[in-house]
């Protein structure tokens, strides 16, 4: 092992981001996966993930602030890029609230997609378990309430072991709960009426999202895009910066 | 022959969270698993939407003490179901279909025919008893034949001259004539194997051993018609009366006996016996040809690529067969949209394992068919008396989250249909900043309950979305679905 000199503080940043490099180095060789990563399906998104995207043989964890934030939606945009190579996508539906119509909007062809349906948190976790340890899945998608963070661990392990993709959609309140997933990623909803104040020429159609990027392995935190998602196309993009331009040759005038 | 008629089937049929998939006849042959318990013989009666079942009950009333005996039995357990049915007793199928629906009325006794009735205990029974087409029983009632009395008194050379050969048939296969076949449901095990524990046992490794030993076992006799095994079941039989049986339905055919004996241990693990287990039995009830695959020794790109995606389909047939054996058949399902403007009819589920019952596959898928395009016709004529398209162009229109049941709201809107302004739900009150709508939904008034709904997606203070909608006819707020 090569030992480290010690530098002058101008090249701290520089040693921390190598250090950071190694970390994720040593994380990777661990698993038999390999360096696959797939595309969020929003660049501005994958930008934000130290592997430049998903990377496989994991779990990503998007936790929604709230009912109705759109944590969802990006997770399964995401789950539509991941099987575009990598086989089909497997849905568990512990909650019974799916809505296949929603994922043909989202661009999923339904022949690949195979629903599982459950009912007990039991038969939710085993289920994800199972395909997540499968090689033939391309992404498991999962909105779940109920899971335990040993299960999650359980879950970690099935994905590094397969190098399946799990994209689990969890409230926000497991924030405080340890982290086993490859990324955690907080999604929230922003109203667009206080961007109208600022920029009256907004448009009025899509929603807004910011995704803050919790934690990631080899990479710190706390780095957030905001997003918008196309009414029609379903695109998602970064979030013009219009209101923010306005604002601020307001405050140099 | 014993014929079990249940009037009006598509209505008193169950119509549970699981039968409801299923198509009138499923339904009905679900009973038959169940009927074998009266006799081993148990088919449906030979017509497109059957409602009677036919046992076979030759030499099994000494069982039973007596026919009467055995009658009143099967009668009470399909009363302890709450089916409503009429029974007989005849030497022949069609002799006791007709008694069944035409004998004597009023009554919840079962007819029985002594042996050797003939057509004489027929006589007083109307035509239509006789299994006719409409149109040969209007030509005889319009020549004033209305009783199968009246047609043993005319000339038989007459009768098939002038009415064909089908009305013959029908009355030689009432006075047993001519033989008419039972098509039995329940076909014979395509292989079969079964274990004797001597003494019985109830430990779970003696058990397995003889799980792997019948699995190899009904593998070879499969294996020089070079078939994999679809469906098997496995039945269980303890010291004394305890009895567990199941089926195991497979995704691809497998012939992998590892495969096989770990699909079926996750069954067994749900399906223990209060009391030592006497014997294992295996029998498969449906197989198909195997897929032949040739592995090659120098392959290329495309080779690699191929074989990849050979092993891949083989992992997913692995996984489909764990969940859908674990969790159930209906638990592992494919969606399918329908084109249906109601948001909770827009799709359907079909279990992705497909149920492999032989003989009467392709009548099913008849059957399916004419549902599906019952329930295509309605919607689109809806569709167009509503002005809208049932299938919506904006991605954001329909929520990921959609709601079984819609949620009833307290909703604050300025005009009196205008769009909503505050909901109150669970407690919550959600100020409403943006909203999108109406789109109004109408179904066509042939369907009941029809529903008018007038949907709005709205976006609230914090920039959470929902769909909601107020039902046209009584005003009312309910939520239908969160975007998640």
């Amino acid at each position: 092992m090569e030992s480290f000199e010690p530098r002058s503080t101008d090249s701290r940043g520089q040693l921390v981001a190598e250090l950071r490099q190694r970390l994720r180095q040593l994380d990777q060789a661990r698993r038999p996966a390999g360096e696959v990563s797939n595309s969020t399906g929003c660049e501005p998104l994958d930008r934000l993930l130290p592997a430049g995207g998903l990377s496989r043989g994991g779990l990503v964890e998007w936790l929604a602030a709230g009912a109705g934030s759109g944590a969802g939606w990006l997770a399964l945009v995401a789950a539509r890029e991941a099987c575009r190579e990598h086989g089909p996508l497997l849905v568990i539906d512990g909650r019974g609230t799916f809505y296949p119509p929603a994922a043909v909007l989202a661009g999923i062809e339904l022949e690949r997609v195979l629903v599982v349906r459950v009912e007990q948190a039991a038969d939710e976790a085993w289920a994800l378990d199972q395909a997540l340890r499968s090689t033939s899945v391309g992404a498991v998608f999962c909105q779940s309430q109920r899971l335990h963070p040993r299960v999650v661990r359980r879950l970690q392990l099935a994905a590094e072991s397969s190098g399946g993709l799990g994209l689990l959609v969890r409230p926000e309140a497991v924030r405080q709960e340890p982290c086993w997933a490859e990324a955690r990623l907080l999604v929230r909803s922003l109203p667009t009426s206080a961007m109208k104040l600022v920029s009256p020429c907004l448009t009025e159609k899509g929603r807004r999202l910011r995704v803050e990027l919790l934690r990631a392995r080899g990479t710190a935190g706390g780095r957030s895009v905001d997003l918008e998602i196309d009414d029609e196309t379903g695109v998602v993009r970064l979030a013009t910066e219009l209101a923010t331009a306005a604002a601020e040759r307001r405050s140099r005038a | 022959m014993l014929c079990v008629w249940l009037p009006n089937w598509p209505r008193q049929r169950p119509k549970g969270a699981r039968e409801h998939e299923l198509t009138d006849r499923e339904a009905l042959k679900r009973l038959v698993a169940w009927c074998e318990q009266f006799s081993p013989t148990v088919g449906l009666e030979p017509s497109p939407a059957p409602e009677c079942l036919l046992f076979d009950v030759t030499g099994l009333a000494p069982l039973f003490h007596g026919e009467a005996a055995l009658t009143e039995h099967v009668a009470r357990e399909f009363r302890r179901r709450k089916y409503t049915v009429r029974l007989a007793l005849a030497d022949t199928l069609g002799a006791a279909w007709a008694v069944a629906h035409y004998g004597p009325q009023g009554t919840d006794e079962a007819t029985i025919l002594p042996p050797g009735h003939g057509l004489t205990a027929l006589a007083p029974l109307p035509l239509e008893a006789l299994r006719l087409t409409p149109e040969t029983t209007r030509t005889l009632h319009e020549l004033g034949l209305v009783r199968i009395g009246q047609l043993s008194s005319l000339p038989r050379a007459g009768l098939a001259t002038r009415f064909g050969a089908e009305l013959l048939l029908r009355l030689d296969q009432a006075a047993g004539e001519v033989a008419e076949v039972l098509e039995v449901h329940h076909p014979p095990p395509e292989a079969q194997a079964n274990w004797t524990f001597e003494p019985p046992t109830d430990r779970h490794d003696l058990i397995d051993w003889a799980l792997s030993r019948l699995v190899e076992r009904v593998v070879d006799q499969l294996a020089d018609r070079r078939r994999g095994v679809q469906q098997l079941e496995c039945r269980m039989r303890g010291q004394t009366t305890a009895r567990a049986r199941f089926s195991v339905g497979l995704f691809r055919p497998s012939a992998t006996p590892r495969h096989l004996e770990e699909i079926i241990r996750l069954r067994l693990e749900t399906h223990s016996l209060a009391e030592p287990v006497a014997e294992l039995e295996l029998s498969v009830t449906a197989t198909a040809p195997l897929e032949e695959r040739q592995r090659e020794l120098f392959a290329g790109a495309a080779g690699v690529a191929a074989q990849r995606i050979g092993d891949d389909s083989r992992a997913l047939a692995l996984l489909i067969d764990r969940l859908s054996n674990r969790l159930g058949r209906e638990a592992v399902v494919r969606a399918r949209l329908l084109p249906d403007v109601q948001p909770e009819f827009a799709w359907r589920y079909e279990p992705a394992i497909a149920n492999t019952e032989r003989g009467t596959r392709n009548a099913e898928r008849r059957n399916k068919r004419r549902v599906l395009r019952n329930i295509e016709i309605a919607p689109h004529r809806g569709t167009r008396a509503a002005g809208r398209l049932s299938v919506p162009r904006l991605s954001l229109s329909r929520p990921l989250c959609l709601f079984p049941q819609p949620l009833s709201l307290v909703v604050v809107s300025i005009v009196p249909d205008g769009p909503p302004l505050v909901f109150t739900s669970g407690g919550v009150e959600w100020r409403i900043e943006r909203t999108w709508g109406p789109e109004r939904i109408q179904t066509g008034w042939w369907r009941a309950p029809s529903v008018a709904r007038d949907y709005y997606r709205v976006e609230t203070a914090a920039g959470q979305w929902f769909w909601l909608f107020r039902q046209l006819i009584d005003g009312r707020w309910f939520l239908h679905g969160v975007f998640d």
